[in-house]
């Protein structure tokens, strides 16, 4: 293909501080989960369950997982901190309406650069369809899967399995030899001491703020650089994708993401091209729901750093995010009636936008903000 | 309509099928002009990277306008 031929594909020589800065990030990252662990068992003195029996109601999970995530702007983010909680003792049952919390949260990113494009009806109603969309999906998703896991516990038995299966089958940091907590132990060291600076149980809240703003800020980092590192790989596989299928869409979606670490980030690449009318709706669908699937491999990363017996539980939670966006994708989008829903409530819902602001913006605050506290309040007082 | 009933059987499916390869032919042209005017934008992706980031200052702009638009309908 002409178009990737003229892609500088091969590594550059002179771009290997940049590579060693993000390992150093990802060491940073996995350092830092670790941390949160250590931390949050410490502080909340092994009785994480009965503090957090207020989030026992999974619809106060999921929206503690939507709002933490809306605010802080990155999903990796909060799903590393959930694995860190959870190696810190945080039951999984607790956990998982978080993690699909974050899904749903992370999607308001999009929607924000969608509004950017208001000054053009046409361009506007293209741009926020193409963001909404996203939102749709997951909160059918959410719709669907909820309900499921209170019913059955569907994505944490499977992800339990899963787990016991490769725990049980390779090293994957959780046997005896414990080889990423060896690696990490002198950064969790170092930040341990910052944070024993600190009296009694603020020294261990310490090491759960530091190692929330040190994943933060490595997760951001490592977005930073791997889009200028890997700009031309990801150029390469949207050229391929062009005039395929939507399966090669939702492969393409899910390779990018892996590449740029950052689902916002693919996501969002999406809405000035089908607000620009260059890409249709029906194109760029596909793609946001392989971001969905690619951004899961930063809460697996971060899994890596949990060692000893919660080292399956971090597992577990961690595969609790792969398998809730597998098998949304497989079932909404393998189902023709479902596939096409969040299609038609975006189109309507553009469509509304553009001819009055006021529903873009009670959606953004409906959707982000006041739903989540109103079904809070609905279920607390039923 | 009056042309088109002298013609004979074989003279319409003719044109039919000439008409068919015709729409075949711009539904063809559509598909490729689409699909380069995409590789176009995927060479520029730096560019639309750059657009892809929460401008704040756009988004209270628009809070802006949504307010405008409330003022203006209780009007």
């Amino acid at each position: 293909m002409s178009h990737t031929q003229t892609l500088d594909l091969a590594p550059s020589t002179s771009r290997w501080p940049q590579w060693l800065f993000v390992i150093a990030l990802i060491y940073l990252l996995i350092s830092a989960v670790s941390l949160i662990g250590t931390g949050f068992k410490v502080a909340t003195g092994g009785q994480a369950q009965q503090l957090f029996s207020f989030a026992s109601n999974p619809y106060v999970g999921l929206v503690i997982g939507i709002v933490a995530t809306a605010l802080i702007q990155s999903s990796s983010t909060v799903t590393s901190l959930i694995v860190g909680m959870v190696a810190g003792g945080l039951p999984v049952a607790i956990a998982v309406p978080m993690i699909m919390g974050s899904n749903v949260g992370t999607t308001l990113t999009n929607t924000l650069v969608s509004l950017g494009h208001v000054r053009s009806k046409d361009e506007f109603r293209r741009a926020f369809s193409a963001a909404t969309v996203h939102d749709f999906f997951n909160l059918l998703a959410v719709l669907i899967f909820l309900p499921l896991e209170i019913a059955f516990g569907l994505l944490e038995r499977s992800a339990e399995a899963l787990a016991s299966l490769l725990v049980g089958s390779s090293n994957y940091s959780m046997s005896g030899l414990n080889f990423m907590k060896t690696l990490t132990q002198p950064a969790v060291t170092m930040l341990e001491g910052v944070a024993n600076l600190l009296p009694g149980i603020f020294a261990s809240i310490a090491m759960v703020v530091i190692g929330l703003v040190v994943i933060f800020l490595a997760i951001t980092q490592i977005g930073r650089l791997l889009k200028v590192l890997m700009i031309g790989r990801a150029k390469a596989i949207l050229h391929s994708a062009i005039g395929r299928g939507p399966l090669t869409g939702i492969a393409s979606g899910t390779l990018v993401t892996v590449l740029v670490q950052s689902s916002s980030t693919t996501t969002s690449l999406m809405v000035p091209l089908a607000g620009a009318g260059t890409f249709s709706l029906k194109q760029i669908y596909p793609f946001m729901l392989g971001a969905n699937i690619g951004t899961t491999v930063t809460a697996l990363l971060a899994a890596t750093a949990v060692s000893g017996a919660v080292a399956v539980h971090a597992l577990e939670i961690a595969l609790v995010h792969v398998l809730f966006n597998v098998f949304s994708v497989a079932l909404i989008f393998g189902v023709p009636f479902l596939r096409n829903m969040p299609l038609y409530g975006a189109e309507w819902l553009g469509a509304l936008a553009a001819e009055r602001k006021i529903y873009a913006a009670a959606w953004v605050l409906g959707v982000f903000f006041v739903l989540p506290l109103a079904l809070i309040a609905i279920t607390s007082f039923v | 309509m009056d042309d088109l009933s002298r013609l004979s059987k074989e003279e319409l499916q003719a044109i039919l099928d000439e008409t068919e390869q015709h729409i075949a032919d711009i539904r063809s042209e559509l598909k490729h002009r689409e699909e380069r005017e995409q590789h176009q934008a995927v060479d520029a992706l730096e560019l639309h990277l750059e657009r892809s980031k929460v401008n704040w200052g756009e988004v209270k702009a628009f809070f802006q306008q949504v307010l405008a638009e409330l003022r203006s309908g209780s009007r």
